[in-house]
C-alpha cells in the first residue's frame, strides 16, 4: 500500500482515535473485498446511468472540439446580422446556437429546432464566413440539432449539448 | 432627522453566516435588524466555491466534523431544493502522489459511509483507461482515478433566499448599510449601532438587546469599534472561471505544494481553485496576483493538460474568516467555528461574533448562534430552518409549463427556476406587460429577462447593478456586460426612479467592476473582448470621467 | 502580384482600392472582418485630446467649443507616437491634414455612393449623434443614416420607440438624451418617446437584425413609412434604433421622410448590434469587387521572403501562398487577429513584429495580464499598443530599422493611439490606408532596393 507509512504518520500526528479505529476497520474490510475479487460491472458504464439524469453523458469529441471554437465569441453580433441578410428565418440567430452551446438548458425555441431536431437553419455557413473568431457556428447549430433528435432530448441530460459530451 | 430602529438582535453582516443567523431567529419569532455594507454574500460567500460538500478531508482527523457536514449537506437539499446541483468528481491518482490508490480508496469507502446523509453516491473506482474513456481531458499520465459525489449550491442566491427569508418573517435587512459606531451604555453594555446608508447618506440609530457581529473576515473590525480583540487568520482564495463547462465532472488538481484543488462545474461555467494564503491586505480591495493565476493554471494542468487552451474570463477573490491558529499552513488550519459571547469572554456585554466555519455547515452554525442568543434573551422557542423551505425552495417550477405560458425559451425559463424556484413563477406574473418587456432578454450569455431583473430590485431589495452580478448573474459571461449593462440599468431606473445621471454611473461602476475582475487572468479571446468593452464603454457611452480607477 | 493588402477593414479595403486606381495589380486577402464592421456610423479623425482626460465633446461645447480641424491639431502636437505626429509632424503645413482628410474622405464617399452608402460631414463644425444608450457623441463625418441625427441642427428630438427590440430601450435613450444636452449646456431642446402603430408581422422577432432585414423590401418600408405619418415635423429629428434596412440605401429614410415631415435618422449603435459597421463592410466589399481587386478568403499564417526581394503571403487555406512585391498590413487589433495574445502572451502573429504602446513602451513577448494596470479609467498599454512604423508607414523590427523596404502597415495595426479612448479607429484608418496605397506606388516604382534598407 503506497505510501501507509506517510499516511499513519501524519494520522499519528494531527488523527483522532476515532478516525484511525474507523479507517482500521475500513482498510480491514478493502483488503478482504479485493481478495475476494467482488465484481460490480463495467464502472464507467454505472456511472453513466447513475449520473445520466444529472446531465452526465458519454463524452463526445466532436462537441468537445466545437466547444473549443465557440469559446472565442467576442458577442460581436455579426452572425446574426448575416444569417438576417441571407433570408434566416427568425427567430433563427446564430448568436444563440453559439451561447447555447455552452449553456446548460437549450432554448429550441429561439434556435428555430423543433423536437423532432428539424431545424430552421440551413447550413449555409455564412455566420461562419463572417465570425472574426472563425467558430464553426453552422456546425454548432447543426450539433445543437441533433441533440433535439436524440433518445434524451427533454430530460435533464440535454445539459450542455454542444458544451461538453 | 435619524431614523430610530428598536429591534431585538442586530446581526452585523449579510453573508451567509449573518442572514442564516437573521432566518433562524426571524422564524423563532424574534425581531431582528441585519445591517450589510454592501451587497448580501459581496464577501465571502461570493468567493466561495459553491459546494457543500460533505468534508472528506477531514475524516482523517475528525469524522465528527465529516458527519455534521453530510447530515447539514442534507438539510441544505431539503430546504432549498432549487439551489443545489450534483456534482461528480473525477479524482485521479498519480504514481508520484504521496497516497497510493489503496489507500485513497480505503477513504473513499470511510466517505461512503455518510454519503447517504446528504443523498449522495458512492465512489466507483476506474482504471487508466475507463478514466480517460469517461473523461478525454484527463491526463493520460494517470495511474488510476476514482469517482465521488458532492453537491453545488449557488452560494450568493442561499444567501439571498436566507435574506428573503428573514425579511418575510418581519426582519428589517439593509443593504449598503454600515456600522458606524456601536452603542454603549454607562455600564459598557452595547446596546445598539448607528448605521449609515451609504447611498442615500442618512443615518439611522438600532437599539437592540444583543448584537450579533458576523461580518466574516471584518469580524474584528466590527469588534475593534467596542474595543474587542478577536483574532483570525484570514485566508486568501482564489477561483478562476472559464467561459463555458471544461467538464461536467469536478476534477481533482494538486498545486505544486501538493494543494488539493479543482476544476468543477458552477453554474454555467467550470471554475479552477482554490487557493489558501495568510493575508493581511486590504478586505475591500483583495488582488489576484499573477503567482496565483500561475499557481492555479500549473495545478489544472497536470490533471487536465489542455487546460489552457480553455478562455478564462475572470477571477473570483475573497478571504475566509479562518480560526487563528499559529504555527500551523494554511490549509492545516481548523474549519472549526467559534461563537463568542464578548460580555463573558471580555469587556463588551451585549456584543456577540461569530468566526471561522464553512459554507457547508452555515446553518448549524446559525442555529447554534441563534440558540446562544436566544437563551441570553430568554427566547425558548427553537430553530426552524431545517424544516421549512427557503423561499422558492416549496416545490420544484414546472420548465415546461413557465416557458409555455409565458412565451419565454427554455433556458431563461432554467435560469429564473434555478433561481427563483417555486417562485419563478411570481417572477414571470409579476413582469408581464402590454408591450410583451418581461419577455425580454436582457443579458443573453447567462440569459437573465427583463422581468427577473424587475423582480429583484422591486420585491428583493435590490439597489446597484453591480449587485446584479451576484443576484442573477447578470455582466460575467463572455461580453462581461458590454452588451447588456446599459439595458439593464434602463430597467433598474425604471423600477428604482434612477435619475440618467445615476444610471449612468452605474453602468460605468459595473464597466469598472468587471474590468477588475477580467484584468488578472487577461489572455487569449478575453483581450479582444475587452477591446470590445471598452469601445462600447468608452468610444460609445463616453464614461471616461465617470470610471473611478 | 505587385501588391497584396492583409485585412478587409476601412484601413485594407482603402489602401486596396487606391492601389487599383493607381493601376497596381492588388489582391485582398482576408479571411473575416474586424474592427470596420463592428464600427458604430461615425469616422472620426480628431477625437479625444490626448493627455486631457475629459471627452473632445465636453471640451469642444462646454465653454469655448473645439472645431474638429482644431482638435486634429491638438493631437499631432501632442502625442508623438500617435499616427498624426507621425504623418503630419509639427513643421509640416498645418492646413495639409485637413485637406488630406478632406481628399481622403471625399474618396471614400465617392467609392461607397454606388453601394448607396452616403457620407457626410467636415472638420469645420461640430455635429452631435446619439447613441441608442443615450448618450453623445462628437462625429467629424458619419454614414448615412446616422448621419441626419445631428442634435445641433433639431430643434427637438422624438426617438420612436419599437417594442420589444432587443438592445433598445426608447425611454432610457430619451432621459439620458435629455440629461446629456443638459450637461452639455446646450440649449434645450425637447426630447419625447414616439410609438407609431407598428403591425405584428413587422416585428415578428425582437432581433434588430431581423426587423432590419424585413425593412429592406418594399411592403415592409411602405408598411413603416404609413405607420410614421405625421409624426414628424420641421425641425424634428426622429431618432430610430438601429434596423433601418440592411442594405445600405436612401430609400428608406426618403420615404420615412417624406411621410414623417421629419428628419429622420438611426441612432449611433455598438455590438452586438452594430448595422452601421456592418453595411460599411459590404460597401466596401461592394466597391472592391467593382474595382476588379480579387478577393481571397483565407487565413494569413506568416509573412516570408519571396523569391527575389518579394514577400511571400503563406495561407493556411488555398491558394496557399501568394508572392507580391509590396505587401500591406491592415490586420487590425485583437479582435481581427492582427494582435494575439494565445496562451495570454501579447505578440504580432504575423511576423512577430515588436509592439509599442502610446508611451513607446514595448509590450509584445509579455503576459497581457501583466500589461493591464489596475482601474478601467486608466490608460491601458494593452490597447494603445500596435507596430511601431517610419513616415512611409513600414513597420519597424527590434533594431529600429524597417522590416522590409515594401512591407507597410496601416490602420488600427499602427499603435501609439487608443482607438477606445479617441475613437479615431476609422479615420486612421482611412487616411493611413491611402498613404500606404502612396508609399506602396512609390515603392514600386523606385530603383529596387535590398530588403530592409531604411531611406
Amino acid at each position: 500500500m503506497r505510501g501507509y507509512r506517510g499516511f499513519l504518520r501524519e494520522m499519528l500526528r494531527t488523527g483522532s482515535l476515532r478516525a484511525l479505529a474507523l479507517q482500521l476497520r475500513t482498510g480491514a474490510l478493502h483488503v478482504a473485498h479485493q481478495a475476494f475479487g467482488r465484481r460490480r460491472g463495467d464502472p464507467v458504464a454505472r456511472f453513466l446511468a447513475a449520473y445520466g439524469p444529472d446531465g452526465i453523458r458519454e463524452p463526445d469529441p466532436a462537441a468537445r472540439r466545437l466547444a473549443r471554437q465557440a469559446e472565442r465569441c467576442l458577442v460581436c453580433g455579426l452572425c446574426s446580422l448575416e444569417c438576417a441578410r441571407t433570408g434566416g428565418v427568425p427567430p433563427l440567430d446564430p448568436r444563440d446556437a453559439v451561447i447555447a452551446a455552452a449553456r446548460l438548458e437549450v432554448d429550441w425555441v429561439r434556435l428555430g429546432v423543433s423536437p423532432g431536431g428539424d431545424t430552421a437553419c440551413g447550413a449555409c455557413d455564412a455566420c461562419a464566413r463572417i465570425c472574426p473568431a472563425g467558430i464553426p457556428i453552422h456546425l454548432v447549430q447543426a450539433r445543437l440539432a441533433s441533440f433535439a433528435a436524440s433518445p434524451s432530448a427533454g430530460t435533464k441530460a440535454d445539459a450542455t449539448p454542444a458544451g461538453i459530451g | 432627522m435619524t431614523r430610530l430602529l428598536r429591534t431585538r438582535v442586530l446581526v452585523i453582516g449579510g453573508g451567509i453566516n449573518g442572514t442564516g443567523i437573521a432566518r433562524d431567529l426571524a422564524l423563532r419569532g424574534v425581531p431582528v435588524v441585519l445591517a450589510e455594507r454592501r451587497e448580501l454574500g459581496s464577501g465571502t460567500t461570493w468567493a466561495s466555491s459553491g459546494m457543500i460538500h460533505g468534508g472528506l478531508r477531514y475524516l482523517q482527523k475528525d469524522p465528527a466534523v465529516t458527519e455534521h457536514s453530510c447530515l447539514d449537506s442534507g438539510a441544505i437539499q431539503r430546504i432549498a431544493p432549487h439551489l443545489v446541483f450534483r456534482i461528480p468528481f473525477l479524482m485521479p491518482v498519480f504514481r508520484e502522489d504521496p497516497l497510493g490508490p489503496e489507500l485513497v480508496e480505503i477513504g473513499l469507502e470511510m466517505y461512503d459511509r455518510y454519503v447517504p446523509l446528504k443523498n449522495g453516491r458512492p465512489h466507483t473506482r476506474l482504471t487508466r483507461a475507463q478514466a480517460l474513456a469517461l473523461e478525454p481531458a484527463l491526463s493520460d499520465r494517470i495511474e488510476c482515478a476514482f469517482t465521488l459525489d458532492e453537491w453545488g449550491v449557488d452560494a450568493a442566491r442561499l444567501c439571498v433566499a436566507n435574506a428573503l427569508d428573514a425579511a418575510d418573517r418581519g426582519a428589517s435587512v439593509l443593504t449598503h448599510t454600515e456600522v458606524v459606531e456601536l452603542l454603549r451604555d454607562a455600564s459598557g453594555r452595547v446596546t445598539g449601532a448607528r448605521l449609515r446608508d451609504r447611498l442615500r447618506g442618512d443615518e439611522a440609530i438600532v437599539e437592540a438587546e444583543l448584537v450579533m457581529n458576523a461580518a466574516g473576515p471584518w469580524v474584528p473590525q466590527v469588534a475593534g469599534l467596542a474595543g474587542e480583540a478577536v483574532r483570525l487568520r484570514p485566508g486568501k482564495g482564489i477561483h478562476l472561471v472559464f467561459e463555458r463547462r471544461v467538464s461536467n465532472l469536478a476534477i481533482y488538481a494538486k498545486g505544486v505544494d501538493g494543494r488539493d484543488m479543482f476544476t468543477f462545474p458552477h453554474e454555467q461555467n467550470s471554475m479552477a481553485g482554490t487557493t489558501d494564503d495568510d493575508y493581511y491586505g486590504d478586505l475591500d480591495r483583495i488582488d489576484v496576483t499573477e503567482d496565483e493565476v500561475a499557481y492555479v493554471l500549473q495545478a489544472m494542468e497536470r490533471s487536465i493538460p489542455g487546460i489552457r487552451e480553455h478562455r478564462v474570463l475572470h477571477a473570483i477573490q475573497g478571504v475566509r474568516p479562518t480560526l487563528f491558529g499559529f504555527g500551523a499552513y494554511e490549509d492545516e488550519l481548523s474549519r472549526d467555528y467559534e461563537i463568542l459571547d464578548h460580555g463573558a469572554a471580555g469587556d463588551a456585554p451585549g456584543l456577540w461574533s461569530i468566526t471561522g466555519g464553512k459554507l457547508a455547515a452555515y446553518r448549524l452554525m446559525a442555529e447554534d448562534a441563534a440558540d446562544r442568543l436566544c437563551a441570553a434573551l430568554g427566547v425558548e422557542a427553537a430553530s426552524r430552518t431545517a424544516e421549512l423551505p427557503l423561499p422558492g425552495g416549496e416545490a420544484p417550477a414546472d420548465l415546461p409549463a413557465l416557458a409555455a405560458r409565458f412565451r419565454i425559451g427554455l433556458a431563461p425559463a432554467a435560469r429564473l427556476a434555478f433561481r427563483h424556484g417555486a417562485r419563478a413563477q411570481g417572477v414571470l406574473e409579476a413582469g408581464e406587460d402590454a408591450h410583451a418587456r418581461g419577455r425580454r432578454i436582457v443579458c443573453a450569455c447567462e440569459p437573465v429577462l427583463d422581468a427577473e431583473l424587475r423582480h429583484v430590485a422591486r420585491s428583493e431589495g435590490l439597489r446597484r447593478l453591480t449587485d446584479c452580478t451576484l443576484r442573477v448573474r447578470l455582466g460575467v459571461g463572455a461580453c462581461q456586460g458590454a452588451a447588456c449593462a446599459v439595458g439593464a440599468a434602463s430597467v433598474l431606473a425604471e423600477e428604482l426612479g434612477w435619475d440618467a445621471e445615476r444610471a449612468v454611473r452605474e453602468v460605468a461602476e459595473l464597466a469598472a467592476a468587471r474590468w477588475r475582475a477580467v484584468a488578472p487572468v487577461l489572455a487569449g479571446a478575453q483581450v479582444a473582448a475587452m477591446e470590445i468593452h471598452r469601445h462600447v464603454n468608452f468610444g460609445m457611452l463616453g464614461l471616461a470621467e465617470e470610471i473611478l480607477p | 502580384m505587385s501588391a497584396v493588402v492583409v485585412g478587409a477593414g476601412l484601413a485594407g479595403s482603402a489602401a486596396a482600392l487606391a492601389l487599383a486606381e493607381a493601376g497596381v495589380d492588388v489582391a485582398q486577402v482576408a479571411a473575416a472582418p474586424g474592427a470596420t464592421a463592428l464600427s458604430a456610423g461615425t469616422l472620426d479623425v480628431a477625437g479625444a485630446s490626448p493627455g486631457i482626460p475629459t471627452l473632445p465633446w465636453r471640451d469642444a461645447l462646454r465653454g469655448t467649443p473645439l472645431l474638429p480641424r482644431e482638435r486634429l491639431a491638438l493631437h499631432r502636437r501632442g502625442a508623438p507616437s500617435h499616427p498624426w505626429a507621425q504623418l503630419f509632424g509639427a513643421g509640416d503645413d498645418p492646413s495639409q491634414p485637413e485637406r488630406e482628410v478632406d481628399a481622403g474622405v471625399a474618396r471614400l464617399a465617392g467609392w461607397l455612393a454606388p453601394a448607396g452608402l452616403g457620407l457626410a460631414g467636415g472638420l469645420g463644425a461640430n455635429r452631435l449623434l446619439a447613441t441608442v444608450a443615450g448618450t453623445l457623441r462628437v462625429a467629424d463625418f458619419a454614414f448615412a443614416p446616422a448621419a441626419g441625427g445631428d442634435l445641433l441642427a433639431a430643434h427637438e428630438i422624438a426617438v420612436v420607440d419599437v417594442p420589444p427590440l432587443e438592445g433598445f430601450d426608447a425611454r432610457a435613450l430619451a432621459r439620458i438624451l435629455a440629461r446629456e444636452i443638459e450637461v452639455l449646456g446646450l440649449p434645450k431642446r425637447p426630447v419625447s418617446v414616439v410609438h407609431p402603430k407598428l403591425p405584428e408581422p413587422l416585428l415578428a422577432a425582437p432581433s434588430p437584425a431581423r426587423v432590419a432585414a424585413r425593412l429592406d423590401g418594399a411592403d415592409a418600408r411602405t408598411v413603416l413609412a404609413q405607420a410614421c405619418q405625421g409624426l414628424g415635423a420641421p425641425g424634428r429629428l426622429l431618432l430610430f434604433p438601429p434596423i433601418l434596412g440592411i442594405a445600405a440605401g436612401a430609400e428608406l429614410v426618403a420615404a420615412l421622410e417624406a411621410s414623417s415631415g421629419g428628419r429622420v435618422a438611426e441612432a449611433l449603435a455598438f455590438p452586438p448590434f452594430a448595422l452601421a459597421g456592418f453595411r460599411l463592410q459590404r460597401a466596401l466589399d461592394a466597391a472592391l469587387a467593382a474595382a476588379g481587386v480579387r478577393r481571397i478568403a483565407a487565413h494569413v499564417r506568416r509573412l516570408a521572403s519571396g523569391a527575389g526581394a518579394r514577400l511571400r503571403v503563406v495561407l493556411a487555406e488555398e491558394p496557399a501562398s501568394l508572392d507580391a512585391e509590396a505587401v500591406v498590413l491592415a490586420t487590425g487589433r485583437f479582435t481581427s487577429g492582427g494582435l494575439g495574445a494565445d496562451l495570454g502572451v501579447v505578440a504580432e502573429p504575423l511576423l512577430g513584429l515588436p509592439l509599442y504602446d502610446a508611451d513607446g513602451r514595448r509590450i509584445d513577448g509579455i503576459p497581457a495580464r501583466r500589461s493591464a494596470r489596475k482601474g478601467y479609467g486608466n490608460e491601458q498599454p494593452l490597447f494603445s499598443a500596435g507596430v511601431r512604423t517610419d513616415r512611409r508607414l513600414r513597420p519597424l523590427g527590434a533594431n529600429g530599422r524597417p522590416h522590409h523596404g515594401r512591407l507597410f502597415a496601416a490602420g488600427d495595426l499602427l499603435g501609439g493611439f487608443d482607438p477606445a479612448r479617441e475613437r479615431t479607429g476609422l479615420g486612421v484608418a482611412l487616411v493611413t490606408g491611402l498613404r500606404a496605397a502612396r508609399a506602396v506606388v512609390e515603392a514600386l516604382h523606385a530603383p529596387p532596393s535590398r530588403t530592409g534598407d531604411v531611406p
